[in-house]
């Protein structure tokens, strides 16, 4: 059961950005809860995804959004740089053909949001296949371990004191006098609280409280996504490659288990549906119960092509997420934050983030103009 | 499933250009065959900027059918463009070129089993083909006999585009950056045996279409000159035989009959030595011309295809229920 009968603000997930906000707004003073319906934080999203803190490099068709995570990837990486993983060389390839860019065109792009580039060594460049590739440049990116930054985040809200209560579904949204009636469940039960405000952070799950509420929902596209985690052949142990920008892969360190990561354009989503109001809700948890078939075999021939040391990497295992997304951000991959104040009832926020390293637009858009730490 | 299915990756390319009536059920076989035996598979389905609605009713299928892609051409770029669009996408093991107008699709796991076995490509060749008569099959008799004999390529007369190419083998053809590309002919150039894989088209038009002599005059003229420079020398020396010849016969009227004595019979004679001459040089200009030709061609480095979309299968098995959809069954 929660401690209080009221709260100033209670957030719904405890994913990354869920707990972020929490942290910020304790950090107000105010009284805050957290409340997660798995037995942990950030287990979800936040840990199945590629680990990579973007440098601009991926999006030379949005120079906004570049621009954007070349601030925030000095920031995220100073303030949670025990879980940063920088020792590795990064490499970025543009193939000949199928490529939405060229490598002249991808070059000037860099250069114009001024991150680091420069050609890749010699023995770098001839890991991939000269016929398909056209030009390979090493850059700056990194990586975080999603485990060490669930520590830290964990150890921002004991230190905020905000009240972090796990195993505790928030059903869902009523009008109420002093702001909202939230109905939750755990171990004990349902049960119900006031809070002056609700901070929607459930990711993909967005819609599903929203819907539990009877309130309008919001327009988002969600993807079953599948990941690989591998051996990498010996050639690409402390190396992380992507190949740009149309339908390539990514392979890099995935610091929290000691592997690599691998995915495909192609071949991680599995599925794709959009919410809407004569379609039930939790969709998402469903297709995550189901049983799935991996497409490493896919994943790793159509990969292998461009790098083919990529054939003797050894399989591990796969990460299944559902990946959320705002339609109108498909085509230019630039993954622009979602968030909404006074969504259907005043007092509650509905906060959808792209990438983590996003949290700090985040933050900006909860307190225009204040210098968030 | 009775069987296990084989761990092989088959990709499969179809090329298609305006066949609504039956491009989606020959999709539907093919998807069944692959379905049933192999574990892992893609259907590349090339849309060569179809006009007659083939490239909706293929749109359909990806929602119902796992393991298809579609890329459509920005233009029709032809068959061979086509193809080579749907090859440089693949990415399995073991890769099929299947025409939907002809070509049986029960026979692609014996072809994938056979190029498994050893060969690099296995070709599709068409059992007892209508013959050629007259100065066609006199020309086709040729031009097989000249790249036996002297290119030391087997190009099977009846060869089809019905294929498998296994990855080693089709890597190497993908590597021939030629802009004339012929498919039929590539197989054989790179040099991977070639094995002959007789079988009887499944025509799903009414009249098989005929290639026309012209069509196979021009391509076997393309498939000579990107191989060989046989013809630029046979020209050269042919043009110094002639003009020899053209010297001696100068000096010889010169010396018999002294200057200023041509007579009337010595203009035939003149008229005859100057229309063998100029039907020299107009051979050697036109061989030169149809090579400078190729060289213009193969400088523009021009991609032979443009890809203007591409999409893929997406599928959620009866995950989202649509509640009005329960409501009608009521």
């Amino acid at each position: 059961m929660l401690i209080r009968a009221h709260y100033d603000h209670l957030v719904v997930g405890g994913g990354f950005y869920g707990a972020v906000l929490a942290s910020e707004l304790a950090a107000r003073g105010r009284r805050v809860v957290l409340c997660e319906r798995a037995g942990d934080l950030l287990q979800r999203a936040s840990l199945n995804n590629q680990a990579r803190v973007h440098n601009g490099y991926h999006y030379p068709r949005s120079l906004l959004t570049a621009l954007r995570s070349r601030v925030n990837f000095q920031r995220f990486s100073d303030e949670y740089s025990p879980a940063i993983v920088s020792n590795f060389r990064k490499l970025y390839a543009v193939p000949r053909r199928f490529s939405k860019v060229s490598a002249r065109q991808f070059l000037r792009f860099v250069e114009q949001i001024g991150a680091p580039i420069q050609p890749a060594s010699r023995p770098d460049a001839a890991l991939f296949d000269r016929d398909l590739i056209e030009a390979v440049f090493s850059v700056v990116e990194h990586a975080f371990d999603a485990v060490i930054l669930k520590r830290l985040v964990r150890e921002r809200l004991e230190r905020e004191g905000v009240e972090v209560a796990l195993r505790t579904e928030v059903l869902r949204l009523r009008r109420h006098a002093d702001g909202l009636e939230v109905h939750y469940r755990d171990s004990s039960g349902e049960a119900v609280v006031t809070a002056t405000e609700v901070l929607n952070c459930t990711y993909s799950g967005i819609n599903d409280l929203l819907k539990e509420s009877g309130l309008p929902i919001l327009r988002i596209k969600h993807e079953l996504t599948e990941m690989a985690l591998i051996e990498p052949p010996e050639e690409l142990q402390g190396l992380g490659v992507t190949v740009m920008c149309g339908p390539f892969f990514s392979c890099m360190p995935y610091p929290a288990r000691q592997q690599h990561s691998l995915s495909h354009v192609r071949y991680t989503p599995h599925a794709a549906w959009e919410d809407s109001d004569d379609v039930e809700s939790h969709v998402g948890e469903r297709v995550m119960a189901e049983p799935k078939v991996s497409k490493y075999p896919h994943m790793v021939r159509a990969s292998a092509l461009y790098l083919p040391c990529l054939s003797q990497a050894k399989y591990q295992s796969s990460l299944w997420e559902v990946k959320s997304v705002l339609p109108q951000s498909e085509g230019d991959d630039s993954r622009p934050i979602l968030f909404r104040r006074d969504h259907g009832l005043p007092g509650l926020v509905c906060v959808m983030g792209g990438k983590l390293d996003n949290i700090y637009d985040a933050l900006m858009e909860y307190h225009p103009g204040a210098a968030v730490p | 499933m009775s069987e296990p299915r084989s761990d092989a990756f088959v990709s499969v390319v179809v090329p298609i250009r305006d066949r609504m009536d039956y491009a989606a059920g020959f999709v539907r076989e093919v998807h069944a065959i692959l379905e049933r035996t192999y574990a892992n598979f893609e259907v590349i389905l090339v849309d060569d900027g179809s006009t007659d609605g083939t490239g909706e009713s293929l749109r359909q299928l990806l929602k119902e059918l796992d393991g298809l892609r579609l890329l459509r051409l920005s233009r029709p770029f032809g068959r061979e463009a086509t193809i080579l669009a749907g090859l440089d996408s693949s990415i399995g093991d073991y890769i099929v070129v299947i025409l939907p107008e002809s070509d049986p699709v029960e026979l692609i796991p014996p072809m994938v089993e056979r190029c498994r076995l050893g060969s690099g490509v296995v070709v599709g060749v068409e059992e007892n083909p209508a013959r050629q008569r007259g100065l066609a099959g006199l020309a086709s008799k040729c031009f097989h006999w000249y790249c036996r004999k002297q290119l030391h390529l087997n190009l099977h007369p009846g060869s089809r585009f019905f294929r498998v190419f296994s990855r080693s083998a089709l890597n190497a053809v993908l590597q021939i950056q030629d802009r004339v590309r012929n498919l039929r002919y590539l197989s054989g150039v790179v040099g991977f045996d070639a094995d002959p894989f007789p079988y009887r088209p499944h025509w799903r038009v009414d009249r098989p279409p005929r290639r026309r002599f012209t069509r196979a005059l021009s391509e076997g003229i393309g498939i000579i000159l990107a191989n060989t420079r046989h013809p630029l020398r046979f020209v050269t020396d042919l043009g110094l035989v002639a003009s020899a010849i053209n010297l001696g016969y100068a000096l010889y009227s010169v010396i018999a009959t002294g200057p200023g004595s041509v007579g009337d019979r010595g203009w035939s004679v003149v008229a005859l030595q100057l229309g063998i001459m100029f039907f020299v040089l107009f051979v050697v200009l036109a061989v030169l011309a149809e090579y400078v030709g190729l060289v213009l061609w193969e400088t523009r480095s021009r991609p032979a295809y443009f890809v203007a979309r591409e999409e893929q299968s997406n599928l959620v098995k009866g995950l989202v229920q649509r509640r009005n959809v329960v409501n009608e069954s009521r």
